[in-house]
């Protein structure tokens, strides 16, 4: 039980951090350089991850109305 | 006497009426497909657009560059959706029978032939400027994306060359017809985001 609750508390402290990456330097490539440049990486890292999900919600909704 | 017999071919055996609703296999495979490239492109313009933000002085292309064609490949570009529309009203044309379609199937081929050529042109052009794979990440970038493009385009337009001998026969399946509509489509579409990305 104690261990349970030991990871659940280590789960939410490792989730918080990723709202500071910059507090970690976690993405060297992202943090240094010119902002332009740091958006440029964070626009296509926002592209790159809802690429493939709004691909697949869109093709699962065609699916669902060409059928319903 | 014996009543007039009916026979199906086989070929065509699996696209059995369903008021439409049902979507064939090699279809939704294609879609499927379609999706992975659409990744594959979407990864290298990611690519593209992050070297391109961060190269030296902000300058694209890099200085001693050649420029790229913009004019002329808009003008490649028009011919290329002029073969997306023309395999689009194929499509409709092909309810009232492939007779009717075929036209509109050869004209779609043809636009296709006609933009990959007029794309070599434009590369032997963009060569003897001194625009390579190794002259720049300009170079690479431009030959890897347009050149995966191309190798698309080519790919499809076989694919669309294929079935148009069926078509004439009156032996091709529709659902082929439209796996091969929607690959394509694809190859016209996704074009224009090229376009808008590398050459501008």
């Amino acid at each position: 039980m104690r261990s349970l609750k030991f990871a659940t508390r280590f789960l939410i402290a490792a989730a918080g951090a990723t709202l500071i990456p910059a507090a970690a330097a976690a993405c060297p490539a992202c943090m240094v350089g010119d902002p332009k440049t740091a958006g440029t990486y964070f626009g296509m890292t926002v592209v790159m991850s809802a690429l493939p999900i709004l691909l697949v919600c869109g093709i699962g909704y065609w699916l669902w109305r060409r059928h319903s | 006497m014996s009543s007039p017999t009916t026979t199906i071919d086989p070929r065509l055996a699996h696209a059995a009426p369903d008021n439409g609703k049902r979507l064939p296999n090699s279809v939704l495979a294609m879609i499927i497909f379609v999706v992975a490239e659409v990744m594959f492109f979407a990864a290298l313009m990611s690519a593209h657009t992050i070297a391109r933000a961060t190269v030296p002085g902000g300058v694209w292309p890099p200085a001693g560059q050649p420029r790229l064609p913009v004019e002329r490949t808009a003008f490649n570009t028009a011919i290329l959706l002029l073969s997306g529309v023309l395999l689009f009203v194929a499509n409709r044309r092909s309810r009232a029978g492939y007779e009717k379609a075929r036209p509109y199937l050869a004209g779609a081929i043809a636009t296709g032939i006609a933009f990959v050529l007029l794309q070599g042109v434009e590369w032997v052009a963009l060569l003897r400027e001194g625009l390579t794979m190794t002259s720049s990440a300009h170079g690479a970038f431009f030959y890897l994306i347009v050149g995966a493009h191309a190798l698309h385009a080519v790919v499809a337009i076989a694919v669309l060359t294929a079935i148009y001998f069926p078509m004439r026969r009156g032996t091709l399946a529709p659902s082929t017809f439209a796996a091969t509509q929607v690959f394509w489509y694809f190859v016209v579409l996704l074009w224009p985001v090229i376009y808008l990305r590398v050459y501008l």
